[in-house]
């Protein structure tokens, strides 16, 4: 008898490389098993462990939507081990993917509505999941608002798809950088000072923010401000996630695990939970 | 199912019949403690008059390093290679009852969300358990308060109770019967019940009684002063923590070498400041107040939100261990005493 030990990875191939910015890159893989890789699917909001063989694992989330089949993609910060491991590898390479896990963005209950995401820096990869899964289902929402800020222009991610979304009936792109630059001709200004700027309406409406703590926490400040109710509210967490099933421990905030309970929580579920992430 | 008595001489045939089929892991004396290892005869074995061993069982279900799996690289390609299932089963003798209660506690957690933990439950299902009753509780054992389990054992197969001269042994389970039937026992008189009996009041005469933690730590104070006490005291050493039967977190981590390598799991604990630090620099747990309090709140909060159960089997091991003098009872009745007055 073999039972299915959680801990292992299965194997996939870097497909594809994609340089975003100076230091984020975003990975597209395919599974070596023919069969995983047809029946693979996921959510939008899901997270995965990724192996890099000799360095270790990490958490990133899906950037990829589900709609788009026979791949993974997953956006890399240079900032830490496993990261620096990803920046160095290149296409054709072997790595390791447990997949999928957490849980993901409501979006049967975003039916109908006028949707805001609200992305800063890297940030912005857990709402591409779910920003290319509602265009790929455009009938089934809203107006799509897409504010998505970085510290420069060079910062910005996803910088080939911002056709695509600004061309999408319905849907507008506001940008924003935090200092002036030359040929820069749209908005400069920290994300939450611009959605104050934007003012959604909260009518029918659910923002879905991500980016660093900060941003977080302002936009979140504003969004209420502007009349938002805290279950119109969703957002993702990072946190240090190493078994992704829910045992290991640490990625606790009180009694919740980010990785099995979360990564996405609306606001209304983060109030009921200790000041811990 | 009947309780049944072997007397002390007949004791060491019982275990040889034991080792013959299992392998069996006994309490033994180690560098002057008594930590659980796996034996050959009772000779080798500290059972009459032990106190409390110093370790728990918690490594014999999850060892403190325990590879998940081994890799080869090759060019652009990976191979993983499963680790090898054990396929011993074991009798674990002398198990004590607070210890065998984590096993209900680890469980749930390692099954409480899919997948469930393969590698433990594989060691849980392969490993039978002989109890010892605990005649003298030691100073620091508060099992008592925590729950009933001394005189109402979990999952254990055999629980026994030395008289004196004699075992008494209560099979818990048709295994239990099993492993009984490989020993001279006789059917235990009226005589060996009244004497089980004293024995048990005896050894709850010296525990604290049953507490309400259950309730009064779900209002326990997020802001209470007795965090910021504990901040200045504590060391971060871990200590409590790694001799906690019922601390079950872990790291995964790899061991690396030119073209193969291991990847493996470590104990861990929310004690250290890197337990929650990302690769970002953000810590939600920076300071010992917040990683003091994530412990007490973990096992008597979170726990009971989470399992619906206790996360501490009053084993004491944290309050003899602890180099400054950190005693999770007197931390639970500053707390208590506000819940109440709230």
């Amino acid at each position: 008898m073999r039972i299915e030990n959680p801990y292992i990875p299965k194997l996939a191939t870097i497909e594809k490389i994609i340089t975003e910015t100076w230091d984020t890159k975003t990975f597209r893989a395919v599974f070596k098993d023919e069969e995983l890789r047809e029946s693979f699917t996921y959510e939008p909001g899901q997270f995965q462990e990724v192996s890099v063989f000799g360095v270790g694992e990490a958490p990133f989330c899906l950037t990829s939507s589900p709609t788009r089949k026979g791949f993974v993609e997953f956006s890399v910060k240079k900032i830490g081990s496993v990261t620096s491991a990803l920046h160095e590898i290149d296409e054709g390479a072997t790595i390791g993917i447990r997949a999928p896990l957490g849980n993901w963005f409501p979006y049967e209950e975003f039916k109908g509505k006028d949707l805001w995401f609200i992305g800063g820096g890297i940030g912005m990869a857990p709402l591409r999941s779910l920003l290319n899964f509602c265009l790929d289902n455009r009938k089934d929402y809203g107006k799509v608002n897409i504010i998505y800020g970085a510290r420069s222009s060079g910062d910005l991610c996803f910088t080939y798809e911002f056709d695509e979304w600004q061309n999408s009936p319905n849907t507008e792109l506001f940008l924003t950088i935090d200092k002036e630059e030359e040929r820069w001709n749209k908005n400069v200004g920290f994300v939450p000072a611009y959605v104050m700027d934007l003012k959604p309406s909260p009518k029918n409406a659910i923002a879905i923010t991500c980016g660093p703590p900060i941003m977080i926490k302002f936009t979140l400040q504003n969004l209420k401000e502007l009349g938002f109710e805290d279950n119109q509210i969703w957002t993702t967490l990072e946190m240090k996630m190493k078994c992704g099933i829910g045992k290991c421990g640490r990625c606790n905030i009180g009694p919740k695990y980010v990785c099995v309970d979360g990564p996405v929580f609306s606001y209304a579920q983060l109030k009921e939970l200790p000041p811990e992430y | 199912m009947e309780a049944k008595v072997i007397s002390k001489q007949d004791l060491a045939t019982w275990i040889d019949a034991l080792v013959k089929q299992y392998e069996v892991i006994a309490p033994v004396t180690e560098d002057g403690v008594v930590v659980f290892r796996q034996v050959s005869g009772l000779s080798e074995m500290t059972i009459e008059g032990m106190v409390g061993p110093a370790k728990s069982l918690r490594e014999h279900f999850t060892p403190p390093t325990e590879t998940l799996f081994d890799y080869k690289l090759e060019d652009l390609s990976a191979e993983v290679i499963p680790p090898e299932n054990e396929e011993r089963h074991r009798v674990i003798f002398g198990a004590r009852a607070c210890d065998a209660a984590t096993l209900l506690y680890v469980g749930a957690v390692y099954s409480n969300v899919e997948p469930i933990d393969t590698a433990y439950f594989m060691r849980r299902e392969k490993t039978y358990l002989v109890g010892l009753f605990c005649n003298k509780p030691a100073w620091s054992c508060f099992c008592t308060e925590v729950g009933d389990f001394l005189t109402n054992p979990v999952a254990m197969d055999v629980y026994l109770t030395d008289l004196g001269n004699r075992y008494y042994a209560e099979p818990l389970t048709p295994k239990g019967e099993e492993l009984i039937g490989l020993g001279n026992f006789r059917p235990a008189d009226e005589n060996d019940k009244v004497a089980n009996e004293e024995i048990r009041q005896k050894a709850l005469e010296r525990l604290p009684k049953r507490a309400e933690h259950e309730t009064a730590c779900l209002s326990y104070d997020w802001d209470h002063p007795v965090w910021t006490e504990l901040a200045k005291k504590c060391l971060s050493c871990g200590a409590c923590a790694f001799l906690c039967p019922t601390c079950h977190c872990f790291d995964i981590q790899e061991h690396p070498k030119l073209k193969k390598g291991s990847r493996y799991r470590c104990w861990d604990t929310c004690q250290f400041e890197k337990f929650t630090l990302m690769a970002s620099g953000h810590n939600p747990r920076e300071t010992r107040k917040e990683r003091t309090r994530q412990r007490v709140f973990h096992k008597f909060k979170y726990s009971q939100e989470r399992y619906c159960m206790l996360g501490c089997v009053g084993c004491g091991r944290c309050i003899a261990a602890c180099p400054v003098n950190i005693d999770i009872r007197r931390v639970l009745e500053e707390l208590e005493k506000t819940a109440v007055a709230k």
